[in-house]
């Protein structure tokens, strides 16, 4: 069987599974912090807080014909969906080190742990969308797109396990990948466009931006969440391309891995 | 199913040539590159390690199979293979039923989430949760004995309670089939005790199969009937429990063996200052079995020959000549001893202790121009004994590969001088210790200081048996000998009683029992039970003797290579408890024990003839008597053997003069036991204050005798002679004494009614 449909099917026959570890990875992840579950809501606020500093204060630059709160809601909505696949791309580096316990002792089916991580990882999405739309509705900026969200979302739900599984893969087999991936995924931050519009910059910076995968993913989720603009078909179309074939190589890479998961403990 | 032996459906696992291979890659990057698929399949870009040769089995459904074996003999790949955490590289495997692997253990938990939480955590895996998931936590916490701590987040538990709350966990479940690897030996003696009845009860519902892979051998053999040794990737033994663990203790000396044969080698080099125009040759001489030699062997000469010409030989009684290409004494792992005397000759001693290796052995560094001619070489031993020996030469050479060369053996104090040709033509053994075992299985373990010639059951009424009854009075008899004349100490003796051979039940043991090697080199251990509480079942008796301090001490080396361990056979005796009343199986038992020791009175033997040559009779003379509960009484040396000398027909053998009050009963018969090997023997019972005779048996032919001895009344001191002085046939003699009874026949009325008329 393609192993692409194997992990939807075991996604479908695990599914309280899934949901019920999700939720103890969250507890484990905030255990021991003293504001706990309340950093699933901090973290993103903090971020967009930085980024936003980054851009209105010290670059003082904003989108063309936006006010400041349009801004915002724009940063956001391209900031959002980049830092969950960031963090869903760097915590699968080490996954499978972290869990091998679970691959031994036959806990858990081992291309389900990856699939985990992008679940949680949502859950901070989730928290982030919803700031997201309380100052959509607080800026009178909403419309008829917001009703795509959801498919938005199941097709990221493709690309950051497909992703996950790569970088999972590839962080059992290149111990210095995790270190790697962290200082590329910081570059990744500044040369997509969450500050700015694509066609907002040119020369090589434009090139870069245009051959940025996560450009795609960025205006696709921009699309659909700001009330403005036109819907990007091309950016949709090709963001939902990438995400099946990185779902699709993705579950192929990690299940001929999976018979050499141990053998690399 | 092609080999047709057990029906599919009572299978719970099946390989067919299951083979994995492990490939080690000359650079990281090819690893990486395998995965991915684009390595050529080329042995000059990896070494491949075979962790599991073609390994075919058959597993029922129920089964509970121990896997045991050398760390690195490939059973925690056997295992991650048939739980599919790992691929086989070739061969089918099929399973059925739901897996429950404890494979490592420790891992999993959140430092910063409490114990419940952790526990909840990991139920949660298993899609447990709500009501039932606090149920089994209960349980859970119950087992681990946390109560205390479980809402404490688990980094301030200390490593033994996480263990004991993970382990508690893991096996909550009854899985159909449930992978054990090395984690029984969690917490404490008494959390593991636990644990142990954990996984029995998980395992005594039906149809739940157990592969348990561990260290602690007598533990895997208390769960599982059946047993696998795995070594060097493949099956080396699959049989049932008792018969592998045998195979796996013998083994394990089998492989110290090597391991010192290895550093004599070694050390050999180390001496020919690592030139390699020489080459080592190692000769031993070893008791067959393993078995400690009867007395102390002197070697005069150990010499190595090509044709006539002397090549080498040892210094067994001074230093060598410098310079002179010879072969010197290995230490250790033998029995070697000091310098003696026999027959004024000077000759250095093979004891028959001190080491659990019973052999000795010499190394020479030969000019490599022989290397291809070993054949051609002969060893030459000179040798004398005061009593019969029988050792095997083996040659070993550079590849450690065990040649048998001969035997050498001997019955008279004579010196006798051995030519064995290197040749040999007896068939190699293979190098592998283990496989060696397979061949040869010694019973006897122990360095040998001490020595139990027999061992005997006696019931209530003092009768050598081997059923006894439940509740009733038994005795266990040891017959012993001490070896080292210096051994003065207390010693310890241990007794296993294990159910059906595996199963153990009771443990007894002595703490202290003072032996002295000068003053009672022989005699008898008596453990007496008042009350026998074991249930009915049949038993196996595994038995040893050791240092003081012992049992008490948790020993790190192995039994069976334990210096501290004087002597130790498994299953020497089996024997069948009945009962009259229901005792449920697997009931705890505490036998109180009484020990004794009763050192045989040093032997006297007496002849007719003062001119009789010393070594015509064996000194090796013991007989004791003890007394019985009420009507017998009973003497036993458990063999004496006597030889004659054709130019001498009227000598005899006696016990030491026996005293009458030794006696519980008056006795009026005398039995009399024993085997005429050859010649002619009579009996007699000699009042030993007026030298006369009271009783005596008339002549035998060869073959088992036994008298029965009618006297009117014992004598106040009085001894049991065995002598040809009637037969006045001059020629050899040989007969043994097993056994001497005093009893009380009871009187025939007419004897009655003839008192009465007096």
């Amino acid at each position: 069987m393609n192993p692409a449909i194997q992990v939807l099917r075991d996604v479908a026959a695990h599914r309280h599974l899934l949901l019920a570890t999700t939720r103890i990875e969250l507890v484990k992840r905030y255990a021991g912090s003293g504001l706990g579950f309340s950093w699933i809501i901090l973290n993103p606020l903090l971020f967009l807080s930085v980024y936003l500093f980054v851009y209105l204060v010290v670059f003082k630059t904003t989108g063309p014909g936006l006010t400041t709160m349009g801004y915002t809601i724009f940063v956001f909505a391209g900031l959002v969906p980049f830092l969950a696949f960031m963090e869903s791309a760097n915590s699968s580096a080490a996954l499978i080190r972290a869990n091998l316990h679970l691959v031994k002792n036959l806990v858990f089916p081992p291309d389900l742990i990856p699939v985990r991580l992008v679940l949680t990882v949502f859950v901070g999405e989730f928290v982030g969308l919803a700031i997201l739309l309380v100052l959509a509705v607080f800026d009178g900026d909403l419309s008829w797109k917001l009703a795509l969200l959801p498919a938005m979302l199941c097709i990221q739900f493709l690309f950051l396990v497909g992703t996950a599984f790569l970088c999972a893969g590839f962080g059992v087999l290149l111990p210095d990948f995790g270190y790697f991936l962290n200082s590329f995924l910081m570059l990744l931050l500044f040369l997509s466009p969450i500050g700015f519009r694509t066609g907002a910059v040119g020369g090589l910076i434009r090139y870069i931006v245009v051959l940025n995968p996560f450009s795609y993913m960025i205006e696709a989720f921009r699309s659909v969440l700001v009330g403005e603009g036109d819907f990007d078909y091309k950016a949709v179309i090709i963001f939902t391309l990438m995400a099946v074939a990185l779902f699709v190589l993705g579950s192929a890479f990690f299940n001929r891995l999976r018979a050499h998961l141990v053998d690399y403990e | 199913m092609s080999d047709g032996s057990v029906p599919d459906a009572d299978l719970a696992i099946r390989l067919r040539n299951l083979r994995k291979v492990y490939r080690l890659y000359r650079k990281p990057s090819y690893r990486i590159r395998d995965v991915l698929g684009i390595l050529p399949d080329n042995p000059r870009y990896f070494d491949e390690h075979v962790a599991l040769h073609d390994v075919s089995l058959d597993i029922r459904r129920g089964e509970k199979v121990a896997i045991i074996g050398r760390n690195g003999a490939g059973k925690s790949t056997l295992l991650r293979l048939i739980t599919r955490v790992i691929q086989p590289t070739s061969g089918t495997l099929d399973t059925r039923g739901s897996t429950q692997a404890l494979l490592s253990i420790g891992a999993g938990f959140h430092p910063e989430l409490t114990g419940r939480q952790n526990v909840l955590a990991y139920l949660a895996h298993f899609g447990i949760s709500g009501a039932q998931a606090r149920r089994t936590l209960e349980e859970i916490i119950e087992f681990a004995e946390l109560e205390e701590y479980i809402d404490q987040p688990t980094k301030t538990y200390s490593t033994g309670m996480g263990m004991r709350l993970m382990f508690s966990a893991s096996i909550m479940f009854v899985p159909e089939l449930l992978v054990i690897d090395e984690v029984l030996g969690v917490g404490d003696a008494y959390f593991q005790g636990k644990s142990f009845e954990r996984i029995r009860e998980i395992c005594s519902g039906r149809g739940t199969t157990l592969l348990l892979v561990t260290h602690d051998i007598y533990a895997a053999t208390l769960l599982c009937e059946r047993s696998i040794w795995i070594d060097q990737g493949a099956v080396l033994i699959d049989a049932d429990s008792p018969t592998v663990l045998k195979a796996y203790e013998a083994s394990i000396r089998q492989q110290e063996e090597a391991r010192l044969r290895k550093k004599a080698f070694l050390s050999l080099r180390r001496l020919a200052d690592d030139r390699s125009d020489l080459i080592p040759l190692l000769i031993e001489l070893r008791c067959p079995d393993n078995a400690p030699h009867v007395g102390g062997i002197g070697f005069a000469r150990i010499a190595l020959y090509r044709g006539d010409v002397e090549l080498g030989m040892v210094p067994l009684v001074g230093d060598l000549a410098p310079g002179d290409v010879g072969g010197s004494i290995v230490a250790e792992g033998g029995t070697w001893g000091e310098i003696i005397e026999i027959g004024g000759r000077q000759a250095r001693e093979m004891k028959n202790f001190g080491s659990s290796m019973h052999k000795v052995a010499v190394s020479f560094l030969l000019p490599r121009e022989l290397a291809g001619v070993l054949d051609e070489l002969s060893i030459e031993v000179e040798t004398a004994s005061a009593v019969p020996y029988r050792l095997t030469a083996w040659r070993i050479g550079q590849d450690l590969d065990n040649r048998g060369i001969g035997e050498i053996a001997g019955e008279a104090a004579d010196w006798v001088t051995f030519r064995l040709p290197l040749a040999g033509g007896v068939t190699a053994i293979q190098s592998s210790a283990a496989s060696e075992m397979v061949v040869r299985a010694a019973e006897t373990h122990g360095s040998g200081r001490i020595t139990v010639t027999g061992i005997r059951l006696l019931d209530s009424a003092d009768q050598e048996t081997f059923q006894l009854v439940h509740g009733e009075p038994a005795s266990v008899v040891f017959d012993y000998q001490i070896n080292d004349p210096e051994l003065n100490d207390d010693c310890q003796i241990v007794m296993y009683f294990r159910r059906n051979g595996t199963e153990d039940i009771a443990r007894v043991y002595c703490q202290a029992l003072a032996f002295d090697g000068r003053s009672a080199p022989k005699g008898q251990i008596i453990a007496r039970f008042d009350r026998l509480s074991l249930g009915s079942a049949e038993y196996s008796l595994t038995s040893l003797i050791a240092e003081k301090g012992y049992y008490e001490e948790k020993q790190t080396i192995f039994y069976s290579i334990n210096p501290k361990v004087y002597w130790a056979v498994r299953n020497i005796l089996d024997f069948k408890v009945t009962t009259d009343h229901y005792i449920p199986q697997g009931t705890g038992v505490v036998i109180e024990t009484s020990w004794s020791v009763r050192p045989t009175p040093t032997p006297h033997v007496s002849f007719d003839h003062a001119d009789l040559p010393d070594d015509t009779i064996s000194s090796d003379v013991a007989l004791s008597l003890f007394s019985a509960k009420d009507a017998v009484i009973l003497a036993s040396n458990g063999g004496l053997t006597v030889q004659t000398r054709p130019s001498n027909f009227a000598y005899a053998l006696s016990t030491p003069a026996l005293a009458r009050e030794d006696v519980a009963i008056e006795p009026n018969v005398i039995v009399i036991e024993g085997l005429l090997e050859e010649g002619a023997v009579s009996v007699g019972i000699l009042d030993a204050d007026r030298d006369e005779f009271v009783a005596s048996g008339p002549q035998q032919q060869p073959g088992p005798f036994q008298y029965f001895l009618a006297i009117d009344s014992l004598p106040d001191r009085y001894s049991v002679i065995l002598s040809n002085h009637q037969t006045a046939k001059p020629g050899v003699s040989r007969f043994t004494l097993h056994r001497v009874r005093l009893a009380r026949r009871e009187p025939l009325v007419s004897e009655i009614a003839r008192e009465e008329r007096g």
